[in-house]
């Protein structure tokens, strides 16, 4: 006797649910496959590929509420996208022959969700062996497949600034991603996003919480005066190390139009040091500096080291205090990145407030609210609606805050950040407004191409679904209960 | 009484077996006479002579003249091969110690040393590329004895973690073997991943590099001061007055030949971004760079054909579950009971490593991953997986050879090579192959059953992932084929079962029958002693998977039945005659 | 010092806790969602003593009350957050041992009592307050038996009277193995082996206590009114009401195996169950139904185990509650409280009844305490916690306008809404930006 469908009609007397569980036993799937193209795409896929449906070369959302957070919403729009980008946004558009439509009646359509200040989707997170490790770099540990990404996809992110932790007062160099989940890890980069580098202040840096092997000694800094001390200390190395290279080339072309016989040896280069590399970057204003902090007075402190050294902080993120420096943050034209209420998890966040993102945007600083979290990365729409909530922001400027502020921050705002022509297609659709209770994501596209889509993902109640169909009436009756 | 004495003589003879090894080693002038030869580069002489005079082969040829004074050796209906030359050593180096903390441990990281590793005086932390193996050789002769039964007759020994490890030997497997016997020294520099551990309050060492991000960084640092040590260097020899004396820096003198492209590095990267990272790091320098371990290359296949330079694949497989893009499963809608066929189609992906490799035009030799035992078992699966037998044979000799710069010595039976040679009955890569004797720089060495597990060993994943307490002997394959009674120890009381397996290589099929009816199934794996296999099975009219996994030991099996929501159970079972 | 300095201010300038006036007042011209009973449009909620007097379309406002015309506005009972860690910790994590008292030591605790830690003028509890939440579980965690949570308003002069239910159940943790949803722990990785090994320790241990106290229990029932009475034992003496089934076992639990083990121990002892956390309740939904144990859920803002489904944790409560589940939230935080509504509000965007959303943070919560005849609906009779707001709170937009508890109309005084105050009118420095 064959297991197998009639079998099982016969034994069980056979429901559908019964038979249709049998048929995905046997590898006949498809009558529970899902219907998209997305699922159908391989017969027998490797267990180490993610199907990603390919890009439409013209996709239409249609008859849908755009929020543009550049212009303004739009009732009942259509967004035109060609190969990845969008060519046309508006009221009443003629839908080009032959593009893929996505009915977008009764959904809310927003730029993809760009989270300032991530960890996501990496090896390593601090090099905590020294408080200067400006050579590190989060390329270098970058990973493609962990399912965070896909969750925050699920959060309709689209970019994410990833990282290093802050155990150090200069981490590492950082990296600006899309979410392309799926596709091979270099594909991930966000191509023409400035390069970064990440610096802390405060708690973290000096490891006041961390408890010291016996034997071991203590890392320098232990105050906030020895975190602004290391700072300056690297900087003013760098500075000399600027000065070398730039003797250098002058030497050597010095060297190279000397014709005379006496001219010796070609100048010696200076030893290359990947430390000091990219903080010469950061003094030319090649890098961006994303600066952890928490307190007025570490931000100021900072503010003034970059003073002295001929550049700017990029981005003050979690900036607790910022509300209290908000218009020296915008004289010295920092942007901030922030939570949207996290308080009161140590003591330099206890003069945090929920309204520090009203205060900020109220006087005129870029201000985002990052996740700093894989776990808030998914539900940061809800996190920026509290910028509403604290401080009456408007709609619109509440979605900048996690869209086209992050955007500028992270100087990726020709890319993406908002619904314009010519932009990367990365694109959200709500069911309902973003910021509205029981709304959730239905689609995320980046680049036009669909990375998430609700109707085919794997919910709880397709995880029901199946277990209903495979769970044996004994098992059923065992369990004592009636699921 | 006459059982008892039985078994003291199989004892006595085991102990013999343990400890007379270099008694049955044999030097001098040889004649194999009537063998079938494999010469890998010269075809298959199907019934030849070799001879053997100080260590080299003299002559081999269907009709060689057999010389006066040699031993002859009448190998009628066995095979030559030439010997197996295993890349992924550890043999007699101490490793770096692993980190204290525990938690910052790279993954891949293995317990330090292999079983038998010498314990130096010096604390090694990974961060050495002035390590020169030979000089600290020290292997023990369980370990090198172990090794032989399987074939191999030389390795590359190099520690197994860290991210300057040290440069390598290519050490032939004579008893007592040391620096006077080494084949090649250096070979090439080894590099890793693996840093201190040390880190933000995860305890251990908090020396730099900590972490795989500090590691990299670290490794290009040196890169680049090795360049200017190579510079400094090179501007003294010119010019010795007026320029400044160079500082003594034997670790960046250890590297000037890797920058300058005279020495390669091994670089262990074991899954695809670990690859594609080292390849980077390869291509900034312009750095002779062999991926050591590759098991995920089938998923960076561009970037090594890029690369343009040989591989030394691990067999030893990693677990699907662990392989990259594993997790892109939790992200998609899959059938019930999905995992088991995944699992296999995965596993079956990773055992075509090796043949997607050769399709792909990327070169490589099969090393063991430092799981000596298991490592012709693993060949067979590459072959069963596509990779054709008499590639996988070239695979094992002479491209390893080539690989560690040893072409023109070793690798292949050819007059003038060292008499590196295996003698078995059977296909040395078919399922039922015995070593029965190998010959190490031409002294014979008899080879007896491998010992038992404890005694032997050859390391532990160093390369992939070792699995928990499988190192040890090589077990022979487990015969699965013919019927089984079987009783699972469920919740209500024991239930028979019936077995019916047809065994094909490392897979088999078959029937199972109980008073839950009867289903077929294929996709059995054979893993060693390991079996596994699964069948659907209707319980009133719903349907479900079970999923067995069990140990044969000769005519008994146990292990566990799984049974989708019911739970785990216990079973046992034996052959029939 | 500068926390300090806060705190005096905010002490000395503003009591964070009032008694309750004597006279009456109206909220006027609000839509009421009474939660029990129908919506009513344009009506009218009397206060008095601390107490609704009276909710209706056509109820008459009494002389001399104060009115409160809420026009526009939309008036709810209060939120119960089903557990938090308010008044027992000031600041989380990093703040080292001073500041919680979250923890005792040991495995069996139950003789402790949340009360007795409670500080009634943390300053997390106002930020708390001005969200619409007004009463509250707290209780300390993650010991097998950790104490006796209780159930207090978000208003008072002392812990005492704050508190609604002073010992409202026994916070327990059912052992867990397992890939976690959660929890997970910084310990060196287990083996599955080690982890069955534990779990079978400390269930058993767990086991073997609540057998000694059913032993206990049943001798001091037999010896009541002897002079025969064994020698007292604190620890077993608080679990008696526990093992005679009147003071609930609320079992923080996350995996259906943890679930079934918890009804094994209902069975075995008689116990009045509550579960708390329950990622994986849905696997059980039907059986907990029809057990009619209520579940606790949240906080909804946690990751899943790495291969369950996305919105596993966001799904949970609707497929409760569908399933006739009694459910609640709870945050399982000090500071995070304040986001009890948000938590729900994912709930509701992967499949729970909005209505019933509204339910599982009022009365539902009350049901569950037994106290529904005081909480959880907008009742004549039933204490004044009482938040008017503009909008449904689950929406992150809507702010409340006033909170009641007790009938007392609370002051917005919390740390935030004064740091914004004093910070948005910080005047424009003329140097700003010169370091």
């Amino acid at each position: 006797m064959k297991a197998g469908p009639r079998d099982c009609l016969t034994a069980g007397g056979g429901n559908i649910t019964t038979v249709l569980a049998l048929v995905a036993l046997v590898g006949l799937g498809q009558a529970v496959k899902p219907s998209s193209s997305l699922a159908q795409a391989a017969p027998a896929p490797s267990p180490f590929a993610m199907p990603v449906p390919a890009a439409a070369h013209l996709l239409a959302i249609t008859n849908a509420t755009i929020m543009t957070a550049s212009h303004g919403t739009i009732q009942r729009g259509t967004v035109i996208i060609r190969d990845g980008r969008i060519a046309e946004v508006g009221q009443n558009l003629q839908v080009p022959a032959g593009a893929q439509v996505i009915d977008g009646t009764g959904k809310y359509v927003i730029p993809g969700i760009i989270d300032a200040h991530s960890h996501t989707a990496i090896e390593a997170v601090n090099e905590g062996t020294k408080s200067v490790t400006a050579e590190v770099r989060i390329e270098d540990a970058l990973r493609q497949d962990p399912i965070s990404l896909y969750r925050e996809l699920a959060g309709g992110v689209t970019s994410a600034l990833v990282l290093h932790g802050s155990a150090n007062t200069i981490g590492g160099q950082s990296i600006t991603i899309k979410l392309r989940y799926g596709l091979p890890v270099d594909s991930m980069i966000f191509q023409g996003a400035p390069p970064g580098i990440k610096f802390a202040l405060g708690e973290n840096v000096r490891q006041t919480n961390v408890t010291v092997p016996a034997g071991q000694q203590r890392r320098f800094p232990y105050t906030r005066m020895g975190v602004e001390e290391t700072l300056r200390d690297a900087f003013t190395r760098a500075s000399e190390y600027r000065a070398k290279w730039t003797q250098y080339r002058a030497d050597s072309t010095a060297w190279t139009h000397n014709r005379a016989r006496t001219r010796g040896l070609e100048p010696l280069p200076p030893a290359r040091d990947l430390e000091l590399d990219p903080l010469v970057e950061v003094m030319e204003g090649k890098r961006q500096v994303h600066a952890h902090s928490y307190r007025s007075d570490e931000i100021l402190m900072l503010m003034g080291v970059a003073h002295d050294f001929g550049f700017h902080v990029n981005d003050f993120t979690h900036v607790l205090e910022g509300y209290r420096v908000a218009d020296e943050l915008l004289a010295s034209g920092s942007t901030a990145s922030t939570f949207a209420d996290m308080w009161a998890y140590k003591f330099e966040a206890y003069y945090a407030t929920p309204y520090n993102a009203a205060i900020l945007n109220e006087r005129g600083v870029v201000v985002s609210v990052n996740s700093d979290s894989d776990e808030r990365a998914r539900r940061l729409y809800q996190e920026a609606a509290k910028g509403i909530h604290y401080g009456g922001m408007s709609e619109d400027d509440a979605l900048k805050m996690i869209t086209l502020n992050p955007a500028r921050q992270l100087g990726i705002s020709e890319h993406t950040g908002s619904i314009d022509v010519g932009k990367d297609a990365d694109i959200a659709i709500f069911n309902g407004h973003p910021f509205a209770p029981s709304s959730r994501v239905e689609m995320t596209l980046i680049d036009g191409r669909v990375f998430f889509d609700r109707s085919t993902a794997p919910t709880l109640e397709y995880r029901m679904q199946q277990l209903r169909q495979r769970r044996p009436a004994a098992a059923r009756a065992a369990s004592g209960g009636v699921e | 009484m006459q059982r008892a004495w039985s078994r003291a003589a199989t004892l006595c003879a085991a102990l013999i077996v343990a400890f007379a090894s270099p008694a049955s080693a044999q030097e001098g002038t040889w004649a194999l006479t009537n063998a079938r030869i494999e010469t890998v580069t010269h075809g298959v002489i199907e019934r030849g002579t070799i001879v053997i005079r100080d260590g080299l082969i003299v002559a081999v040829a269907a009709d060689a003249a057999v010389p006066a004074d040699a031993r002859v050796v009448d190998l009628t209906g066995r095979t030559v091969f030439p010997g197996i030359i295993d890349l992924t050593s550890s043999l007699g180096v101490a490793d770096a110690a692993p980190p204290a903390g525990g938690r910052g441990a790279a993954a891949a990281a293995a317990p330090a040393g292999g079983p038998s590793a010498q314990s130096t005086e010096r604390r090694f932390v990974g961060l050495e590329p002035e390590r020169l193996v030979a000089d600290e050789l020290k292997p023990t002769e369980a370990d090198i004895s172990a090794a032989r039964g399987v074939g191999i007759t030389a390795v590359l020994t190099a520690p197994s973690r860290g991210a300057f490890r040290g440069r390598s030997a290519l050490v032939p497997l004579r008893d007592s073997v040391g620096a006077r016997e080494v084949i090649r020294s250096p070979v090439a520099l080894h590099m890793g991943y693996q840093g201190t551990g040390g880190g933000f309050g995860g305890g251990g060492r908090a020396q730099y590099p900590g972490t795989l991000l500090g590691v990299i960084a670290y490794e290009r640092q040196h890169f680049y001061d090795a360049r200017r040590q190579a510079m400094l260097e090179d501007r003294y020899k010119i010019s010795p007055r007026g320029t400044p004396r160079p500082p003594n820096d034997e670790a960046l003198d250890a590297l000037i030949p890797v920058v300058k492209g005279e020495m390669p590095v091994f670089f262990a990267a074991g899954n695809e971004n670990e690859i594609r990272r080292a390849l980077g790091i390869a291509h900034e320098f312009g750095i002779q760079m062999d991926i050591v371990g590759a098991t995920e290359g089938f998923r960076a296949l561009d970037a090594l054909q890029a690369a343009k330079r040989p591989v030394i694949v691990s067999v030893d497989y990693p677990r699907a579950p662990d392989v990259t893009g594993w997790a892109y499963r939790s992200a998609q809608r899959l059938p019930p009971n999905d995992s088991a066929r995944a699992d296999s189609i995965g596993a079956a992906q990773l055992q075509g490593n090796a043949a997607a490799l050769m399709r792909a035009g990327v070169k490589f030799a099969l090393a063991s991953g430092g799981r000596t035992a298991d490592f012709l078992p693993n060949v067979r699966k590459a072959i069963a997986a596509g990779l054709p037998r008499d590639s996988a044979l070239a695979d094992l000799t002479i491209r390893p050879a080539e690989i560690a710069g040893v072409a023109e010595q070793l690798g292949s039976i050819e007059t003038g090579k060292a008499a590196d040679l295996v003698i078995t009955d059977g296909d040395l890569l078919g399922d039922s192959a015995k070593v029965k004797m190998v010959f190490v720089d031409g002294i014979r060495y008899a080879v007896e059953p491998p010992p038992p597990p404890q005694a032997a060993g050859g390391g532990r994943g160093r390369f992939g992932r070792g699995g928990p307490g499988r190192g040890g002997a090589a077990p022979e394959m487990a015969q699965v084929a013919g019927t089984w009674d079987l009783t699972v120890q469920g919740s209500e009381g024991p239930t028979e079962a019936t077995a019916t397996l047809t065994q094909n290589g490392a897979t088999f099929s078959g029937n199972m029958n109980s008073h839950l009816g009867s289903s077929d199934f294929t996709g059995g794996t054979i893993d060693g002693r390991h079996v596994t296999w699964s069948h659907s099975l209707v319980i009133n009219g719903q349907s479900m998977t079970a999923s067995w996994s069990g140990d044969i030991d000769g005519t008994h099996i146990s292990g566990t039945v799984a049974a989708g929501e019911m739970g785990s159970f216990p079973f046992t079972g034996e052959k029939k005659p | 010092m500068k926390a300090c300095a806060v705190l005096l201010l905010a002490a000395l300038t503003v009591p964070t806790a009032l008694t309750a006036q004597s006279r009456a007042t109206a909220i006027t011209n609000a839509t009421i969602i009474p939660v029990v009973g129908q919506r009513i449009d344009r009506g009218t909620v009397v206060i008095q003593d601390g107490k609704i007097s009276a909710v209706g379309a056509n109820v008459p406002v009494p002389a001399g009350a104060e009115v409160i015309d809420a026009s526009g506005m939309f008036v709810y009972p209060g939120l119960v957050d089903g557990g938090t860690q308010l008044g027992l910790t000031e600041i989380t994590e990093q703040g080292g041992p001073g500041p919680t008292d979250l923890r005792e030591l040991g495995d069996f605790n139950p003789a402790d009592r949340a009360l007795t830690a409670v500080n009634p003028f943390s300053e997390i509890i106002p930020t708390v307050r001005v969200n619409g939440i007004t009463t509250v579980i707290t209780a300390p965690n993650g010991n097998q038996v950790s104490g006796q949570a209780a159930l207090i308003d978000l208003n008072g002069w002392t812990p005492r009277e704050m508190a609604e239910i002073p010992s409202a159940g026994m916070i327990m943790t059912y052992p867990r193995s397992g890939p976690a949803g959660r929890g997970g722990g910084f310990g060196p990785p287990q083996t599955a082996d080690q982890q069955r090994e534990r779990v079978a320790r400390e269930a058993h241990a767990l086991h073997d206590y609540l057998a000694n106290a059913r032993a206990y229990a049943d001798v001091a029932r037999r010896t009541a009114d002897s002079s025969t009475h064994p020698a007292i034992n604190l620890e077993l003496e608080a679990m008696v009401p526990v093992m005679r089934g009147e003071m609930p076992a609320i079992f923080d639990v996350e995996t259906a195996a943890q679930i079934r083990g918890v009804l094994v121990m209902a069975d075995s002892f008689g116990l009045k169950v509550i579960l708390r956390g329950a990622s994986y309740a849905w696997e059980m939904a039907d059986t907990l139904a029809a057990r009619h144990i209520p579940v606790i859920v949240g906080p909804t803002t946690e990751l899943p185990g790495p291969t369950d489904p996305y919105d596993m944790i966001y799904a949970n409560p609707g497929v409760l509650a569908r399933a006739g589940v009694q459910i609640a939230f709870q945050t399982n935080s000090a500071p995070d409280s304040r986001n009890l509504a948000y938590n729900a509000a994912l709930a509701t965007a992967y499949g729970l009844d909005p209505d019933e959303a509204l339910r599982a943070l009022t009365i539902n919560p009350a049901r569950i305490f037994g106290v529904q005849d005081r909480l959880g609906s907008i009742e004549a009779g039933k204490v004044a916690n009482i938040i008017v707001a503009t909008g449904d709170p689950l929406d992150v937009r809507t702010t409340m306008r006033y909170v009641f508890i007790r009938g007392v109309n609370m002051p917005f005084n919390d740390v935030h809404s004064q740091e914004y105050e004093r910070w948005r009118n910080r005047p424009r420095p003329a140097a700003a930006g010169k370091p």
